[in-house]
């Protein structure tokens, strides 16, 4: 039992230390978000059911600890998701390779 | 107290220090509020292992738990808190003395601003080019790599 609980947190580190990394090298906002948001979530559900396999969880414990996991399962997409509705509401620009000749056209006049 | 528990609490707790610096160095404000969220997130799984590392797990987990509900809060607070209203201005830019000395009625700029005054029929310059780099307003200090982004729109002519 202890090595599946060990095998499952070690694959949930491997997920918060990719979500860190992300949230360094990304470009912008949005992708930055995107790590915290899904790989995050995941890195949890891994880490914490890794941990209902630990020798040392308790009747009381196994409760709180899927009290946790569900609550911030739930709570952790919804925080980033209306934390970027205001940035994007807030004009916060996406990353991305600026074509000005297909901006002007969407516009529908030609470049000036 | 397992040592696999201690090297995944230690791993973790560099972990919250790597994403500081994403805190300390996020261009806009809202990188540094998606940063705080990866930190508090760390936080509670930190909690959760000291618990079991510590063989008290029902304790740590119930400061675990109050944790994880403030860390839902916090986000969602700020965001709002700094979310630009129609006028430009925020909660945070409209109390501020130097949002009080700026001048009223910023213009949104921008290629889905443009969009939508073109489909309100409004008259419009023909490109973002055209029309003269627009007032830094709300933005000036949330978004400071507009400017490069308006340099590379240039660039790419």
């Amino acid at each position: 039992m202890t090595v599946v609980a060990n095998v499952l947190i070690g694959a949930g580190l491997f997920f918060l230390v990719v979500s860190t990394i992300a949230l360094l090298i990304m470009p912008d906002v949005y992708t930055r978000a995107h790590a915290v948001a899904k790989s995050e979530t995941l890195a949890l559900l891994l880490l914490f059911g890794g941990l209902f396999f630990r020798p040392e969880l308790t009747l009381d414990a196994s409760g709180r600890l899927a009290l946790v996991l569900i609550f911030s399962l739930i709570a952790n997409p919804t925080a980033i998701h209306a934390l970027l509705r205001a940035a994007s509401r807030s004009g916060a620009l996406p990353w991305t390779v600026i074509d000005q000749r297909a901006a002007d056209e969407e516009l529908g006049g030609g470049p000036s | 107290m397992s040592l696999f528990l201690v090297i995944t609490l230690i791993v973790v707790a560099l972990l919250i220090a790597t994403g500081l610096y994403r805190v300390w160095a996020g261009p806009t404000v809202f990188d540094r509020i998606v940063a705080v969220a990866l930190v508090s997130v760390n936080g509670v799984v930190v909690l959760v292992l000291l618990g079991f590392a510590f063989e008290q797990p029902t304790l740590f987990l119930d400061i675990a738990l109050g944790f994880a509900l403030l860390a839902f809060l916090l986000p969602i607070a700020l965001g709002r808190y700094f979310e630009a209203r129609d006028d430009g201005t925020s909660r945070d830019g409209a109390s501020s003395p130097r949002a009080r000395a700026r001048p009223q009625g910023v213009v949104p700029h921008g290629l889905i601003a443009e969009r939508s005054r073109r489909a309100a029929g409004g008259s419009v310059a023909r490109s973002t080019r055209a029309v003269p780099p627009p007032v830094p307003e709300h933005g000036a200090d949330a978004f400071p790599d507009r400017a490069s982004d308006r340099e590379r729109l240039e660039d790419d002519r």
